[in-house]
């Protein structure tokens, strides 16, 4: 259980919110600080590390929503498109491959501030050190891992670039390699 | 009275003189003297008797005074009709003849700006370019020393103070007296400019819509030709039909291609029956503003510090961007198809050779050239600096001599030298950057330090640093991080290399005075790349020498004022530097033959000298209609420096004022001294000023004295005859 405080949220502009069960509450202060980090364009990633359709990973985003809920208004996440940049800001992931549930987000200026990942991205990429993964059954298959892989890879390629894949200049090659089977 | 007396004493002298020629000799002539004497003597007694005075000029105080007043302005030298004497002329002549109307024997013949009413003729150099009748009534007024009970005022009625009506009458009836305006003048032919209307501002490259007004006035209708004109160059033109007393409106697309001031001309072709030709022509200007930005940011890896730089920059709704990140270099070996990736290809070739004139700012952050094979074409890069492109290298692990540009000629454009890697050693990493005193009047800084330190923003947050040698010839720190014993170390360097700009920031860090709650904050960060840009794509004024104008757009007859300012190489502020000021008008491209307001007012050269900010005020007075050029001169350092601006001066109803204004004369008429106490009728001088002096008859001889002189006269007879009676003779024989 980590706190949310204010120094150490200001020397990093990108952060990962990953846990297993209900989060407890952050506090005033904690809200506070996290509405004025996501304002000054912190990026967070909200990721539950249990599979998918377990109670604890329910009880995790219940209570992560609530609690950016707190410092941000009351409003839901909304479902990312799949035309967004963040799907195509490393690897073409809507057009090429296996598809892949919508992530939810909440949007800050326009940008997608915080977003809560539909499977546990970071957990299909935890390793140990004899170089197993932690969580065996995070990812059904090495291709699904892959795919989780990617969109962790493609995340972050959103916090750092934002929308530069939707620049003019990119489209004609985008359309081109779209277009092919 | 007095004169005849004195005529009836000459008389007697005379007869007795005559009577004495023709008397015999001797005893005769002595009879006949005396009956002369005695009748001289009683001539003189009787006139002391009547007590005679003597007519003497006596200084007596005026108590009021009535004023005929003659309009001074320049639209009174234009002729009172076609083919007649100006309107200055007939006007005299009319206040002359009304003064004879008037009661008061000595009224007070001025013009409107207050000089005595002369004989002589009004000239271009004397006559007032502004008119504010009742404001210069009142004025006149004042100065006198005792009150004013009326005035007659005799002008054309026009009236540059553009005083709606209603207050025109509340400014007449608080003159405090009557005021007799009799218009002068008729409407003459003329076809008058009277306006340009457009936009405050426009953008490059755009179509800008200007609408010309054009005003016929007693002329048949006819076809004209309307031009507009930047500097010479031709800009558009219409033939328009031109109805008479009537304004046409003439619509025009033109199109800037530049950024900047742009001063516009516009002129109707002079027609031979006009009388003046210099409302013919307008001047006026717009600021051309860029539409769009074009920048390209190339960055060499995704970073955070990159995406804060490309927030900043999409900030201003006036850029385009063009971006390439390097997500990966060609050496990264690739596992998966190209086909599952965005990536793009980075077309350098084109990028930095054809396609480089396109962009008027490169922002290079955090990259290597040297992967990418693009060494062949850094040289066009830096020839592209120094012919007018604006570039900013931004710090990170590729950047500056990390990224290889020592070794290229890029190294030569930059504002800090490259060749210094290993020489010294950084400040240590918590130090704070700070403010130079160069930053202060930079155009790169403006409004950045008071965003710091104030309540909006803290202080600039220490950031991570790159090494940088010293700075280049003709480059200013603006800010830099102290270092102690070696030097500070110049985070943000600018300088100008002949035709273009070029920045450094020695870091990848200034994210954080964006991000942190501690720094400056958001609107620092944007205002600083907002002032990059500017200052890159050179939208701004010069660097060192600037001019400012307290207004931006003037009328004839006002003043250009305004204030120079003159930095240092090191763009400190110069103090104490003479800097020299000219103004001249710009011809017009289209002018018309000399006609009757025709004027060469030149205007002095000046020199000031700047104080201790680096700043003098100047003031160019009573400028004419037009393009008004004004340069200063200096020398910044070793090198002179030049500043100039051009101003639209437009004409004031003094210079274009072919038809006279009688409705204003008959509203000053009906309501001037409504509130005057007592009688105050200004043209039959009722209640009538005394004159300055008097002729007043002032007594030669007191009565006592008289009776003194007669009494001593008489007991003078008595001894003389008692004198006759002892010796039997007088004293004459």
């Amino acid at each position: 259980m980590v706190g949310v405080r204010r120094d150490a949220l200001s020397e990093a502009p990108i952060a990962i919110w990953q846990g297993s069960g209900a989060p407890a509450p952050l506090g005033p202060d904690g809200e506070q600080a996290l509405a004025q980090w996501l304002s000054a364009g912190g990026t967070l990633l909200v990721d539950a590390a249990d599979p998918v359709g377990s109670a604890s990973r329910d009880a995790f985003l219940r209570g992560a929503e609530a609690a950016i809920a707190g410092a941000l208004g009351p409003r839901a996440p909304s479902l990312v498109d799949a035309n967004h940049v963040l799907y195509r800001s490393f690897y073409l992931l809507r057009d090429r491959g296996p598809m892949r549930p919508l992530a939810r987000a909440l949007r800050v200026q326009g940008r997608l501030a915080v977003i809560f990942s539909p499977e546990p991205w970071l957990a299909a990429l935890a390793t140990e050190p004899d170089g197993h993964f932690t969580h065996p059954d995070a990812a059904a298959s090495d291709a699904d891992r892959e795919q989780l892989v990617r969109m962790t890879i493609n995340w972050l390629m959103y916090a750092l670039c934002l929308d530069y894949k939707d620049d003019q200049v990119h489209l004609p090659f985008l359309l081109e390699r779209r277009g092919r089977p | 009275m007095t004169g005849w007396w004195l005529g009836a004493t000459l008389w007697c002298a005379g007869a007795g003189g005559v009577a004495l020629w023709r008397a015999g000799r001797n005893r005769q002539r002595r009879h006949l003297w005396r009956a002369v004497r005695a009748l001289g003597l009683m001539a003189a007694l009787l006139w002391l008797a009547s007590d005679p005075s003597w007519p003497t000029p006596v200084p007596v105080p005026r108590h009021t005074v009535r004023l005929m007043v003659l309009d001074d302005s320049c639209s009174m030298r234009l002729p009172v009709r076609a083919g007649g004497p100006s309107r200055y002329h007939e006007g005299r002549a009319v206040l002359r003849a009304a003064a004879r109307l008037t009661s008061d024997p000595e009224p007070r013949f001025v013009t409107l700006s207050g000089a005595a009413l002369g004989d002589g003729e009004l000239s271009a150099e004397h006559c007032a370019s502004q008119s504010r009748i009742i404001e210069q009534l009142a004025a006149l007024a004042q100065r006198q020393e005792h009150p004013v009970i009326g005035a007659v005022l005799v002008s054309d009625g026009i009236d540059t103070a553009g005083l709606p009506p209603s207050r025109q009458r509340q400014a007449a009836a608080a003159l405090g007296f009557a005021v007799d305006a009799r218009p002068i003048g008729t409407a003459l032919p003329d076809l008058r400019l009277a306006a340009i209307r457009h936009g405050d501002f426009a953008f490059v490259k755009t179509d800008v819509p200007i609408d010309i007004d054009v005003d016929s006035r007693a002329l048949s209708p006819r076809n004209a030709a309307v031009r507009l004109y930047q500097g010479a160059q031709l800009m558009g033109e219409q033939v328009v039909r031109l109805a008479p007393d009537a304004t046409t409106t003439v619509s025009m697309k033109i199109r800037a291609d530049t950024v900047g001031p742009m001063t516009l001309l516009a002129s109707v072709a002079p027609q031979s029956e006009e009388v003046l030709h210099e409302n013919n022509t307008y001047a006026t200007s717009l600021q051309i503003l860029r539409d769009k930005t074009r920048v390209l940011h190339v960055l060499g890896a995704p970073s955070v510090d990159g995406r804060f730089v490309r927030e900043a920059l999409l900030a201003s709704s006036n850029v385009d961007l063009v971006s390439f990140y390097i997500l990966r270099t060609p050496s990264t070996e690739a596992v998966v198809s190209e086909q599952e990736l965005s990536l793009i290809p980075f077309p350098v070739q084109q990028l930095f050779t054809t396609e480089l004139q396109n962009f008027d700012a490169v922002v290079l952050q955090d990259f290597d050239p040297r992967p990418f094979g693009m060494q062949p074409y850094v040289g066009h890069l830096a020839e592209a600096v120094r012919q007018g492109l604006g570039l900013i290298m931004v710090g990170g692990p590729h950047s500056f001599a990390d990224g290889g540009w020592d070794d290229t000629p890029l190294r030569d454009v930059l504002p800090v030298h490259l060749d210094a890697r290993g020489a010294r050693a950084l400040p240590p990493p918590q130090t704070s950057p700070v403010f130079t005193a160069s930053g202060r009047w930079h155009p790169l800084m403006a409004g950045l330090p008071e965003a710091c330190h104030g309540s909006a923003g803290g202080p600039l947050l220490p950031v991570p640093l790159q090494e940088v040698g010293p700075l280049q010839p003709m480059a200013a720190a603006l800010i830099e991080v102290p270092h102690t014993g070696v030097g500070a170390l110049p985070l943000l360097a600018a300088r100008e290399v002949h035709e273009g700009r070029t920045i450094s920031l020695a870091s990848n860090g200034s994210w954080r005075w964006s991000f942190s709650p501690e720094g400056p904050g958001q609107p620092f960060v944007r205002r600083l790349w907002q002032n990059v840009l500017t200052y890159l794509s050179r939208d701004g004024s010069d660097a060192r020498l600037s001019l400012s104008f307290d207004a931006s757009r003037l009328q004839a007859g006002g003043s250009a004022a305004g204030v120079v300012r003159l930095l240092g190489e090191d763009y400190r502020p110069a103090a104490g530097q003479p800097v020299g000021l000219r103004a001249q008008m710009l011809a017009a491209p289209m002018a018309g033959p000399s006609s009757a307001l025709a004027s060469a007012r030149p205007l002095p050269e000046q020199m000031v000298v700047t104080d201790a900010d680096g700043a003098a005020s100047f003031s160019f007075d009573a400028v004419p209609a037009g393009r008004l050029r004004i340069e200063a001169v200096a020398r910044s350092g070793a090198q002179p420096s030049l500043a100039h601006a051009t101003l639209a001066v437009s004409p004031s109803a003094e210079d274009s004022g072919v038809t006279p204004d009688p409705a204003f004369m008959n509203a000053l008429t009906q309501h001037s001294g409504e509130r005057a106490a007592g009688d105050t009728d200004a043209a039959t001088g009722a209640g009538a000023a005394a004159p300055r002096t008097l002729l007043v008859a002032r007594p030669l001889w007191p009565r006592d004295w008289l009776a003194l002189a007669v009494g001593i006269a008489l007991l003078w007879h008595v001894w003389r005859s008692r004198q006759t009676d002892l010796y039997g003779a007088s004293p004459e024989s």
